[in-house]
Parts: structure tokens; C-alpha cells; sequence
């Protein structure tokens, strides 16, 4: 349908300035309700905050000498090892990609079975892709038990 | 007229479908075209095995981390045929995969993006990475010990990337570690959502195909004419249908003859948190990715990648001249091939590694 007043110089602008700013007003109340609709689920989609896992565990004190244990401590493998100068605590969370690392009592050494990264006694890096050392806990000797605590 | 030909003519009428048959027998195809019809026949047809294996999964299959692993065991085991459709599925992903792969180099080569079917290579290239994100999520849900480690390790390489990377990790995981959350999101993504993609995906890209024609096979110039187009029944449809038979047959061959063939032995033990096997590996399709970061710092590699997802949808932009035989591009092709080369050389290191 031809816009109101065809006939007239002025009117057929104004017919155009009218639609021109129905159409802001259609395209920005699409906006603005997408908008409304994307907030919450964008809300809804964010990861949830786990309860906190119990961050305490301990094992009897029978370790020996260049030997490691793994615990769970806050829900994550933790690793005990007795070195020549005291119990250390490191999570097994390899620094790289999160692969769980093992103790290799022969090298005494930590090793990754995904990329192959080596992390000393203390934790350091030796060798391979990982790029931190692993995170280390705290861990006290009680009579008859190592303890591991997560701060 | 008999019965049953008045009751299709009656269908006909309120429907149109003897119609859109006949006109879809009757739309012109360059002559020349064959391969890349058929390879499309062939991923649609895989595609839709999928959509119908995957269903029928549904009906056995335990959708949750403390069942998942043993109702696929059952599946194997107890339920008739299951191992059948598991099988499919499981197969069958590689297979999509693969053929999207000659796909789109095929396209690649027969510079088949060109002005003006840009937007038909753009919307393949959203139909691969939803093909990838498919098989990516897939391997999560039967919750094995390649399942698991194979998600902590893609998951975590997010980390390295700049700025974004701890939150995107986290994001993708649905937590700070790999878990129930991981599992839901890998689920709802792998039955909900990228199927709906892919269908509506791939009807979009029919829709262009037949909107802008098939390229057919590029000539030495630019204007050459190619041979008259003919229409696709019968000699384009049924070499379609052919293709699709043969891979039917290459896809039950290799299940019942190969069933382990892509899956490693870490594949047959239950996810465990606490303890990474050696040997994680990604399915064959990931090992270039998974090879990467051998030969390069993790973030160049994570850089490397995001670059050739870069160039895979700017490749109509960057080449725009109208010339589309590979021996008249010959950068692009050499880079082309390099790019296959590459592929094949990372994919081997992976699987060596
Ligand atoms: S995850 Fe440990 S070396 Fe890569």
C-alpha cells in the first residue's frame, strides 16, 4: 500500500522517517529481548561450585624410605613420599594436561604416563612438557600417622 | 486405473510428492560432477545411520557416569544385536569422519568455494566442526578410562590458551575438574543439540547447493565450458546410491571383522579418576592435534590450531580469482598438499608416540 499522502511533497518523507523508526524500534525490542532471554541462560550454563570435599587424610606411619602412597585428599589423588630428608606431600596432578602422575621408586621420580614429564623428589620439574612443579601439600608426622592437609 | 496407482495420485495431489521426485530426478547436475555427489550421498546416508544407531542406543544405553560404563557392557553382551548397533555407531563416526575429511579437501582442491559458492563451503565447514564436536563428545559418554583421560587432557589444553584459558577449561568442564558435570554436558551436547545442528545444518547446505548449482569439474580456464549438465536420475542417483552401498558394506565388514579396530584396550576399563593408564591416546582423527605439542610449545600449538580454523573459513576470501583447476592456483595447491602432508606425518608421530 502506497504510504498516506502520496500527493503531498512532505508527507511521504515523514511515511518514511515513520517506518525507518518502526523498524529501529522492532529490530531493538528483538535486541533486548534476546538479550533478556541469553543473560539467564548464560547464567545457567556456568559451571556450579562443587561442596567442598573433605580436605584432611592421613595414613599409618609404616611408609619406608623412597616409598609413596596415594591418598584422596579434597576429592584429588594426592601422593606420599618418604624422602631421606622427610615426608612430602605433592598433588598427582601432573602440571602439563592433569594427567594423574605415578612414583617410580627406582628413579625416584614422578612420571607422567600421558606426555612423559618427570618431576624430582621435591616436586621440580626434571624433564618432559610439564610446565610448573607439582602443587605441594602440607603434611605432618603424628604418632602412628602421616597426615595430609589441604589449605 | 488400478487401485493403488489412483491412491498415489490422490496422495500426489494433497501432497505434491510425486512432484518434488520428479523434479528433484529432473534438476541438472554438471555431467563431470560424480565424486563429490557421492560423497555427499554417502554422509548424508552415514549421517543418518547415526541419527538412527545413536537413537536406538538411547533405548539400552545408561546416560550417567555410575552406569554408563556397564549398560555398554550389557549392550555388548546381553542385549540382542547390541553389539551390532554399538558397533555402528561407534564405527561409523570414524567412517563420517573420515569421508567429511575427503569432503572438504576434495572441495579444496576443485577450488569449489569460488564466488559464487562461498557460502555453501562456509556452511560445510560448520557441518565438519559439528561432525568433530559429534565424535569428540560421543567418546565421553560410555565413560571408559580413554573416555576420561582423553576429556582431562583436550579439556585442559583450553587452559593454555591466553587470558581466557583457566575459565575456559573450567566452562567446557562444567566444573574445576572432569566429572558428573563434564559427563552432562558432553550428553545434552552429543544427543540434543548437535544433532539438531547437523540436520538443520546439512539442510541448509542442500538448499545452497541446489540454490547456486554444483561446481562440476574445473577447467584449465576460467570460462571453460564443462559438458552439458545432466539431470540426476539416472546416471548421478544411482552412482550415488552405489557409493552408499559400498560404504554400508566396508561399515559391516569392519564390525564384524575388526570390531576393536578404533578402540585402544584402555577403551574396555571404567573411568578411575585416581589412576591415568599409559598409552592416552585420541581416537585417529585428534592424533595430529595430539601430536602437536611434541614439536612445539603448548600454546604455539594451541595458536597453530585456531589458525587453521581461521584459514579453512577464510579460504573463499583469500582466494578469489575465478580460476579454480588446482594447476592454476599453484600456491594454493602446493599449500594444500602440505597441509594433507602434515596431517598424515602427525597423525603417524601421534600414533607412534
Ligand atoms: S599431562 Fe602429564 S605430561 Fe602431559
Amino acid at each position: 500500500m502506497a504510504p498516506p499522502g502520496d500527493d503531498d511533497g512532505n508527507r511521504p518523507e515523514r511515511g518514511v522517517d515513520r517506518r525507518r523508526v518502526l523498524q529501529l524500534l522492532m529490530g531493538g525490542s528483538t535486541a533486548v529481548l534476546a538479550g533478556m532471554a541469553a543473560a539467564p541462560v548464560a547464567s545457567y550454563l556456568r559451571p556450579l561450585a562443587l561442596p567442598e570435599a573433605e580436605a584432611v587424610a592421613a595414613i599409618d606411619d609404616s611408609l619406608g624410605l623412597w616409598e609413596a602412597r596415594q591418598v584422596v585428599v579434597a576429592g584429588r589423588p594426592v601422593l606420599v613420599v618418604r624422602t631421606n630428608e622427610g615426608v612430602r606431600a605433592f598433588s598427582a596432578i601432573c602440571t602439563h594436561l592433569g594427567c594423574v602422575v605415578k612414583w617410580r621408586k627406582g628413579r625416584r621420580e614422578f612420571f607422567c604416563p600421558c606426555h612423559g614429564a618427570r618431576f624430582d623428589a621435591e616436586g621440580r620439574v626434571r624433564g618432559g612438557p610439564a610446565p610448573r612443579s607439582l602443587a605441594r601439600l602440607e603434611v605432618s608426622e603424628e604418632p602412628g600417622a602421616i597426615v595430609v592437609r589441604k589449605t | 486405473m488400478s487401485r493403488s496407482r489412483r491412491l498415489w495420485q490422490s496422495l500426489d495431489r494433497r501432497t505434491g510428492l510425486g512432484t518434488s521426485i520428479r523434479r528433484f530426478a529432473a534438476y541438472r547436475v554438471p555431467a563431470d560432477t560424480g565424486k563429490p555427489v557421492s560423497l555427499g550421498a554417502v554422509l548424508v546416508f552415514a549421517l543418518l545411520l547415526q541419527l538412527a544407531t545413536g537413537m536406538l542406543l538411547l533405548f539400552h544405553f545408561v546416560p550417567d557416569p555410575s552406569g554408563a560404563f556397564e549398560s555398554v557392557r550389557a549392550l555388548m553382551r546381553d542385549v540382542p544385536y547390541g553389539w551390532l548397533i554399538r558397533l555402528a555407531h561407534a564405527h561409523g563416526a570414524s567412517f563420517l569422519v573420515a569421508i567429511a575429511f575427503v569432503h572438504l579437501f576434495h572441495a579444496a582442491f576443485r577450488g569449489s568455494y569460488k564466488d559464487p559458492r562461498e557460502a555453501v563451503w562456509w556452511s560445510g565447514c560448520v557441518l565438519f566442526l559439528a561432525i568433530l564436536a559429534s565424535a569428540l563428545t560421543g567418546y565421553i559418554l560410555p565413560w571408559s578410562q580413554t573416555s576420561f583421560w582423553a576429556t582431562t587432557v583436550v579439556t585442559a589444553s583450553l587452559s593454555y590458551l591466553p587470558f581466557v584459558g583457566q575459565s575456559a577449561t573450567e566452562w567446557v568442564r562444567g566444573g574445576e575438574w572432569v566429572g558428573d558435570a563434564t559427563y552432562r554436558r558432553a550428553f545434552a551436547a552429543h544427543v540434543a543439540l548437535l544433532p539438531l545442528a547437523l540436520v538443520a545444518g546439512v539442510a541448509v547446505h542442500l538448499a545452497w547447493v541446489r540454490r547456486v548449482g554444483l561446481a562440476g569439474r574445473p577447467g584449465r580456464r576460467a570460462d571453460a565450458e564443462g559438458p552439458a549438465p545432466i539431470p540426476v536420475w539416472p546416471r548421478v542417483a544411482l552412482r550415488a546410491a552405489l557409493a552408499c552401498g559400498v560404504f554400508a558394506m566396508a561399515l559391516v565388514a569392519s564390525v564384524v571383522f575388526a570390531p576393536n579396530l578404533f578402540f585402544p584396550v584402555e577403551h574396555a576399563l571404567p573411568a578411575d579418576p585416581f589412576d591415568t593408564p599409559l598409552n592416552v591416546k585420541p581416537e585417529w582423527y585428534f592424533l595430529w592435534a595430539y601430536a602437536l605439542p611434541r614439536f612445539m610449545p603448548e600454546r604455539l600449538a594451541l595458536i597453530v590450531q585456531a589458525g587453521l580454523l581461521l584459514a579453512l573459513f577464510a579460504l573463499p576470501l583469500v582466494d578469489r580469482s575465478p580460476r579454480r583447476h588446482p594447476r592454476d592456483r599453484p600456491y594454493l595447491t602446493t599449500v594444500l598438499i602440505g597441509v594433507v602432508l602434515a596431517f598424515v606425518a602427525l597423525t603417524i608421530a601421534g600414533a607412534r608416540a
